[in-house]
């Protein structure tokens, strides 16, 4: 079902593309790669030429092939960080959208709070703590973004519980960990799916601002790493970002742009309401507090960490908007 | 739908937004004209243009540093370099080194020193007063040797611990007495003791924290704001004449892309941090920027941990330094603006050095010698097995010196060739000092196998230092961070730092040498060169200090000869 609405998306299938062509340099990168790229094959700063394309790094390393590998890296950390989100934020919010009482009420809090903490800065905090690792990176990240996929799937349970199933089940004596497990964890499972997929491209974004910050682990070659050390060795002043910066910087943003497409038109797939409703939303004004629907949260956009001001568009009076109607 | 993919677009061109934002977050201030974000609230006087400034006028310097010191004082300061450089602006010693090291009199006019070499009489300059306008005198320098006898946690405690008495005849006359003959008690103590005046630290008992810049340097600590900037105003009244710059703004910008961008710009006219060797041949080719370069002796090497196996064992360390290329570091890490290491710890610009002592670069012979040792790839996985255990362990690097991790993945993947596994992890500063150097005091151990490592300038400068490098008694070998143990150093050392004669002292340090260069507590990897660029049309008096750079007192008083 997923599929075939997927595929009369147009912007969804340029997701699918963008994101295919870089999952396959990510997995056929010993073969695509002209060098090594821990191997020294050049002198150090090289401009670009035939033999190498994007030119030699501080140390006389490949660019281009350093840019072919970090594919691996950064998409290895952004999927299992989003992973780890999705988890958590799937378990939070089946939990809180089903258990209505204080349980679901403190788990509410607790999204409540995670969504206001100054994302960058704890982060930031937290990988100096932590160490320099990818892994602590991944813990990190997977640990600080899975509140928004909690609140959406929450609403997505809460109006499953009240579905004719559940009720039926739960008349017929049904267990609570029967009734989450079998007849609301499914009903949620492409939800999370498609959150895990925005997710994703937050956290490869997320993932490159903390390496290029040097919080990384400076030994891993991720996009951010490539980053990191362009401005290190100062590509700024002497022109090299021209062939350093840009085309690292152009790798994340298709990464990241296809993940989000996707994951846009897999959630207008599942729920066909937004397209509906999507020309109503624009100008309606912020409604009460009050959340019981499956809206498309806008707000998990990739850039959403980064800037703060991107947070204050007014999507969230749209999503309470819908669920009013 | 037209609207719906018209917001999906958008949000997708925000994305490619900001990730160019991430990309660009180094402020690049190609106009003049562009504000530099960490610039500090700077006095309406500094902002006068000073490239434009003809001789008459005041001269305004800005000179950006990366940290701040916080107290400019000599208990307070936080780093060797440039901290202590900048504390040389508004403390003076008695003694100062002129640009190639030799202690010169300078607060002192002479140092006579008696026949056994234990008693030093010293003459104090006339006319000198504190910045308050208090005189200079003889009872001073007591106190402060007393007071950095009594108060430890300065720098200044050790060497001038064992001072026997200091007695003040007369106003202008100090005397001290030694237990034994010191050598290198001009370079080490009379040019580096900051004199603290008595009248402000007589009843001082938390030198940490006191709040107080009064010196009889040539300038004065005319405002500072934590982590934003240091001001300096020239002592007109100075005793070696008025400095020749007027005001030194001393911003505090702690990357140091921004620093190069905003000397490039003219934001800054001079910096202390050294350039990068990416960008000399820019800022050579560059008419409004003059670029200062000489040998530096700061130091980059390779520290094992000297106790544990199976670093421990001097052959290992020996086919460990066979097998790393230091002039291959230099060529690719420094792009050739450095010196590959002497094994024996001395740069080989140094009047000291033996130059017989030379590194061999030979993987060959280093396989050969493990291979001698038994210690062979058993299993087949590329890694040599010692005793059983696989040869393995780990590199630790400063995650803030990319120079300094590249050196350590070079490293690894030479050693990788002689079948040792290295393992390079960053971490940041302190927790790298935590582990090598806990408390920065060597009698409380080590927990690591290898770590990247440095000393700064002034440790090489004085050559008997490297004693506190290699020395078994922590309280001797202060500085012997890796824990070796060599009876037969402990005994040419304890002999070189009781000998006088700079003969003798020449044909112990090259015997000291050697061993190092045979035992290997260390690998020195390379000397990076000092280079400083500036703006020479608002200041270009610089003195370069062998080994040490332009940042230092004498650069400002191009006229005093000491």
């Amino acid at each position: 079902m997923i599929w075939h609405s997927l595929r009369r998306n147009r912007l969804g299938m340029l997701g699918l593309v963008l994101l295919g062509g870089i999952v396959l340099m990510a997995v056929f990168a010993n073969w695509l790669a002209p060098y090594d790229p821990s191997k020294l094959t050049g002198q150090p700063f090289e401009s670009p030429s035939a033999a190498h394309w994007l030119g030699t790094n501080d140390i006389g390393q490949d660019i281009f092939s350093e840019l072919i590998y970090g594919a691996r890296v950064s998409l290895l950390i952004g999927v299992l960080a989003a992973a780890i989100a999705i988890v958590i934020g799937t378990t939070v919010g089946l939990l809180a959208g089903y258990r209505q009482g204080p349980l679901g009420a403190g788990l509410m809090r607790l999204v409540d709070v995670v969504l206001v903490i100054p994302f960058l800065p704890l982060m930031v905090l937290l990988a100096a703590y932590l160490g320099q690792s990818i892994w602590n990176l991944v813990i990190v990240i997977g640990l600080l973004i899975w509140a928004r996929p909690a609140r959406v799937i929450r609403s997505q349970v809460l109006s499953l519980t009240e579905r004719d199933y559940v009720l039926a089940s739960r008349v017929v004596g049904a267990k609570d960990n029967r009734i989450l497990v079998r007849a609301i964890l499914p009903g949620v499972l492409s939800l999370a799916l498609a959150q895990f997929v925005l997710a994703a491209s937050g956290t490869i974004l997320l993932e490159a601002s903390l390496s290029f910050l040097g919080l990384g682990d400076p030994t891993q070659k991720s996009w951010g790493t490539i980053l990191f050390y362009a401005q290190a060795r100062n590509a700024f002043l002497t022109g090299a970002w021209l062939w350093w910066v840009l085309p690292t910087g152009l790798m994340i943003t298709l990464t990241v742009v296809g993940f989000a497409l996707i994951g846009f038109a897999m959630e207008e797939a599942l729920n066909p309401r937004l397209k509906a409703s999507r020309a109503i939303a624009v100008s309606s004004k912020p409604a009460p507090k009050k959340q019981s629907n499956p809206g498309r949260a806008t707000d998990t956009a990739p850039s959403e960490p980064l800037t703060s001001t991107v947070r204050t568009t007014p999507s969230s009076g749209r999503v309470d908007k819908i669920g009013a109607e | 739908m037209f609207r719906s993919n018209l917001r999906v677009a958008g949000i997708g061109v925000l994305g490619i937004l900001i990730a160019l934002v991430i990309a660009a977050c180094a402020p690049v201030a190609q106009q003049p004209s562009s504000p530099v974000a960490q610039q500090p609230n700077a006095p309406a006087a500094t902002v006068a243009s000073p490239t434009s400034a003809p001789s008459a006028q005041p001269v305004s310097l800005r000179m950006a540093i990366l940290t701040d010191e916080r107290i400019l004082q000599p208990y307070a300061y936080v780093t060797g370099y440039p901290g202590w450089n900048m504390l040389g602006l508004v403390y003076d010693s008695l003694f100062v080194l002129d640009a190639n090291n030799t202690p010169k009199p300078w607060l002192a006019t002479g140092d006579q020193v008696s026949a056994d070499g234990l008693t030093h009489t010293i003459t104090l300059r006339d006319g000198v007063k504190w910045q308050d306008g208090q005189p200079f005198t003889s009872a001073d320098v007591k106190f402060a040797f007393e007071y950095y006898q009594k108060n430890t946690h300065s720098r200044w405690t050790p060497p001038v611990k064992n001072i026997t008495s200091i007695e003040t005849p007369d106003d202008k006359t100090v005397v001290i007495t030694l237990p034994a003959p010191d050598p290198s008690f001009e370079r080490r103590l009379l040019a580096d003791v900051p004199i603290i005046p008595q009248h402000v630290w007589k009843d001082v008992t938390e030198p940490k924290t006191f709040e107080n810049n009064i010196g009889t340097g040539p300038f004065k600590l005319a405002e500072h704001k934590l982590d934003e900037f240091y001001r300096f105003e020239a002592n007109p009244d100075y005793f070696m004449g008025k400095p020749a710059v007027d005001e030194i703004l001393m911003p505090i910008i702690k990357d140091p892309t921004t620093v190069f961008s905003s000397l490039k710009t003219g934001e800054i006219q001079a910096t202390t941090v050294p350039l990068s060797p990416e960008l000399v041949k820019d800022f050579e080719g560059n008419s409004d920027l003059k670029v200062e370069r000489g040998p530096g002796f700061a130091t980059t090497m390779l520290q094992f941990n000297d106790e544990r196996a199976p670093w421990d064992n001097a052959e290992v360390r020996q086919a460990v330094a066979l097998a790393i290329d230091t002039q291959k570091l230099v060529d690719t890490v420094l792009l050739g603006y450095g010196t590959p290491g002497n094994p024996g710890w001395l740069h080989p610009a140094h009047t000291f050095h033996d130059p017989s002592i030379k590194a061999v670069y030979d993987p060959a012979k280093a396989k050969e010698i493990l291979d001698g040792l038994g210690y062979k790839d058993t299993d087949n996985d590329g890694v040599r097995e010692a005793d059983g255990k696989p040869m393995a362990g780990e590199l630790l690097v400063q995650s803030n010196n990319p120079q300094r991790i590249r050196s350590a993945e070079l490293i690894a993947a030479a050693l990788k060739e002689i079948g040792l596994n290295i393992k390079v992890t960053s971490l940041d500063t302190d927790s790298v000092d935590a582990k090598t150097w806990p408390e920065f005091d060597v009698s409380k151990g080590r927990d690591f196998d290898l770590a990247m490592w440095g000393w700064s300038a002034p440790v090489m400068v004085n050559p008997l230092r490297m004693t506190e490098l290699v020395v078994s008694d922590p309280t001797k070998g202060s500085i012997n961070i890796g824990g070796y143990k060599n009876p037969e150093v402990d005994t040419l050392a304890a002999e070189l730092t009781t000998t006088v004669d700079p003969v003798k002292q020449k044909e112990l340090i090259q015997k000291l040498e050697a061993i190092i260069a045979r035992d290997l507590p260390f690998v020195m990897l390379y000397y990076q060169d000092g280079i400083y660029a500036f703006r020479p049309a608002t200041y270009g008096q610089w003195m370069y200090q062998q080994g040490q750079g332009i940042m230092n007192k004498l650069s400002f008083l191009p006229n005093a000869k000491p």
